[in-house]
């Protein structure tokens, strides 16, 4: 009941989210001349709007803002995840090393000159994947992965990656301000394409974690536990290993690395919802859409005539308000 | 529907039947356990016990599912349990550990033994009403119902134990796994828990538990395994296992192994180490009767003093406690009068001491002869006196009239300590 609640008043703080992100911009545009917009698509009206505020909603402000959501989604249940696997509260989605892959990926691409709205989402999405795949195997001992060695292999390969990725950055020269940007992580590229492949891998992915709820609540108590209590926990790792994969290397290829939300979301949903990953994990991915979104009308507004890359802001207003939150709620951080 | 609902049953509903064998662990480098051997039946409960690194642990672990073991194998009713899926095998065995992460303890009580049904619920199913019905059962089997809506993190140390015991008991086993699992409650919830764990063994369930206390292992299980570095040293019953020799082998320590005269049950007592070899050559006689001499024995030979005694009857404590120590001992036969053979015996050995300790001990007719011997170690001699002579005397005045002489040109001592310190003073 109590969980029916909160999943019902986070769906309708997106929803007012979603409509707020596509009215807010350069050009204002009346809610209700959205809402005519949007009943028009069902049942055919009178235009009330003009063509370029159709474009404006339907070409730029729609797709960057599901973009926002899906993304904001996909590395908050990716953040679950990776916390309840390492049984730690400081990991995020990028524990894998999905990041500095994607990012090496992204540069090569770019200081090689390869300009195409393709390459360097492939490219990145190739990294994550690599990335990913290489700490996984890094982390066996016989044939089982050690949690501990996962998480060093991790760090050690993002160092090693962070290095190149400086190197290239070093290197770059003229091409350095498209890096840099896309480093920084932001949604400005998004297109209806782009929101077409993130969608799928993003809800096939939530769904995937949201199956195996029961069984993240059991890696809680400890991998042997868990196996104790029927857990299949080799198995159960490479599921999250994959589905983890597959969502941050789609949220990377298409946005950067936007930091934070993967590590911050699922804290701040602990608090209301309880440890249960049965409800732990729509609610983050719920509330991971209406951070992201928010996060990118602050960056796109923030500063009128240009915009700043969203990674900036949910650093810049996440940090903050990550440790008021780890301060004041200590015992409920995990 | 009926057929189909035997036949998962059947599925299922196996003896619960484990044998381990010729099973050996390795961890990287160390060889965890050797060869090891072990049959167990429904109803049973057996005691793990061994020192640290013993491989109690790592039994518990290759028998869980957990730790594969590079030879041999461990079936459970005929079947390798690494061939059985790990949710099939949480339907017939559940495992209490050592500890458990904390992060765990942020579910309430009745959520984390809810978890206890996880092996019983299929893939994105939901709980069933019998599943309800195993988690109030293990709730008030572990008396924790009254914590039901509390987070585990609020609970103390023991309640919190108690919550993963009744999880494991929500997997309604065949097979209990019980790792240390009470090592760091107190003694009353202890023998709460093992008392359940009886009780669990009457309804049938096989109950495997490492446990520290050897007490507590003699107390509750039908069957001990004595592990030392990974070897079983000894398989049997308490009585069998718990020997003086398996604990010194096992733990290098000294025991007292007998059974309470109350409860007949056994009671180990393990003793400071004593130092074999004596270090001073100079010889302290001690003349015991009634357990009076047993404390002042222990102490000298704590002391590393060369210790004998005399004479004793065979089913005194100061006897046990002389046999132990294995110290040289003029000893009669129980309740009889001092033969004059084992008088010169006694004789012999005053003679050989430089200094003759006479306890607080009562004399009768039968024992007269030792305080005669007393008297004949003139000057060597020290009393202890604890309480006057009159009490202690049964011999008509006979020996209060010899102990008074005595006492009037001896040291008299009333607490080891002082007397310990004039031994000491006495004997370099």
């Amino acid at each position: 009941m109590k969980r029916n609640t909160t999943l019902l008043v986070l769906a309708a703080a997106l929803l007012a989210t979603v409509i707020t992100s596509v009215a807010v911009g350069p050009v204002w545009i009346a809610p209700q001349k959205i809402a005519a917009m949007l009943a028009n698509l069902v049942v055919p009206g009178n235009h009330t709007w003009s063509e370029a505020e159709a474009i404006i909603i339907f070409q730029i402000r729609l797709p960057r803002t599901f973009m926002a959501l899906l993304v904001g989604s996909g590395l908050a249940v990716a953040g679950v995840a990776m916390q309840a696997l390492f049984k730690n509260p400081l990991a995020d989605p990028y524990v894998l090393g999905a990041s500095s892959g994607a990012g090496f990926g992204a540069a090569l691409i770019i200081s090689l000159g390869v300009v195409s709205a393709i390459f360097v989402p492939l490219a990145a999405f190739s990294g994550a994947i690599i990335a990913s795949f290489t700490v996984y195997a890094l982390s066996m001992i016989g044939p089982r992965s050690s949690v501990s060695l996962l998480l060093l292999s991790g760090i050690a390969l993002s160092t090693f990656f962070s290095a190149l990725i400086s190197y290239l950055m070093f290197v770059a020269g003229s091409n350095l301000q498209e890096l840099v940007f896309w480093l920084m992580g932001g949604l400005w590229a998004s297109t209806w394409q782009y929101v077409e492949i993130t969608f799928p891998v993003v809800l096939v992915g939530t769904i995937i974690l949201y199956a195996y709820a029961r069984d993240l609540n059991l890696m809680l108590s400890g991998e042997e536990s868990a196996q104790h209590l029927g857990v299949a926990v080799e198995n159960l790792k490479r599921i999250l290993l994959v589905t983890v994969s597959f969502i941050v290397g789609v949220a990377v290829a298409f946005c950067g690395i936007i930091g934070f939300v993967g590590l911050i979301v699922p804290h701040v949903v602990r608090t209301f919802t309880g440890p249960d990953h049965k409800a732990l994990i729509p609610a983050s991915a719920l509330f991971g859409g209406i951070l992201l979104i928010w996060a990118d009308i602050i960056a796109r507004s923030a500063i009128p005539g240009t915009e700043v890359p969203v990674g900036i802001i949910t650093a810049l207003l996440g940090a903050p308000f990550f440790m008021y939150l780890v301060r004041s709620k200590r015992k409920n951080i995990f | 529907m009926r057929i189909l609902g035997e036949e998962r049953r059947s599925e299922t509903e196996g003896a619960g039947r484990v044998q381990v064998d010729g099973v050996d662990c390795y961890y990287v480098q160390t060889h965890a356990l050797n060869n090891a051997q072990l049959t167990v039946r429904p109803g049973e409960v057996i005691g793990l016990v061994g020192p640290n690194g013993s491989g109690k642990t790592t039994l518990i672990k290759a028998i869980s599912g957990v730790l594969k073991p590079q030879v041999g194998i461990i079936t459970l009713d005929d079947v390798d349990v690494y061939q059985i899926k790990p949710k099939r095998l949480a339907q017939q065995m559940a495992v209490v550990p050592q500890s458990t992460d904390t992060f765990f303890f942020d579910f309430t009580v009745e959520e984390a033994v809810l978890m206890g049904r996880n092996p019983h619920i299929k893939f994105l199913g939901t709980e069933s009403t019998h599943d309800f019905d195993a988690v109030q059962k293990a709730l008030a089997m572990t008396d924790v119902a009254r914590f039901a809506d509390r987070k585990i993190n609020e609970l103390s140390g023991g309640e919190q134990q108690r919550v993963i015991i009744a999880r494991a008991l929500a997997q309604e086993p065949k097979i209990l796994l019980l790792d240390e699992a009470t090592s760091q409650l107190d003694i009353g919830i202890k023998i709460e828990i093992f008392d359940l764990v009886r009780r669990l063994a009457a309804s049938g369930i096989a109950v495997i538990a490492a446990i520290h206390d050897l007490n507590l292992a003699a107390q509750y299980c039908d069957r001990l395994l004595l592990l030392k570095r990974g070897e079983i040293l000894a398989d049997g019953t308490v009585e069998e296992v718990l020997t003086q020799e398996h604990i010194a082998e096992a733990f290098g320590v000294s025991a007292l192994v007998r059974k309470h005269p109350i409860t007949n049950a056994f009671s180990i007592t393990l003793l400071p180490q004593h130092t074999p070899g004596a270090r001073s050559s100079a010889k302290v006689h001690v003349i015991p009767g009634g357990g009076k001499g047993a404390p002042i024995i222990h102490a000298l030979v704590q002391r590393g003093l060369s210790v004998s005694a005399g004479v004793v009857n065979t089913l005194d404590t100061d006897y046990d406690v002389a046999q132990y120590f294995s110290i040289e001992c003029a000893v009669e036969a129980p309740f009889s009068p001092i033969s004059s053979e084992v008088h010169s015996r006694n004789l012999q050995l005053i003679q050989e001491a430089s200094i003759v300790v006479l306890p607080n001990i009562c004399f009768g007719p039968a024992n007269l002869k030792n305080l005669e011997a007393a008297e004949l170690a003139a000057d060597k001699l020290v009393i202890v006196e604890e309480t006057r002579i009159e009490s202690r005397d049964f011999t008509l005045g006979v020996a209060q009239h010899m102990y008074e002489d005595l006492k009037n040109n001896l040291p008299v001592f009333t607490e080891l300590t002082t007397l310990l310190a004039y031994v000491e003073a006495h004997i370099g």
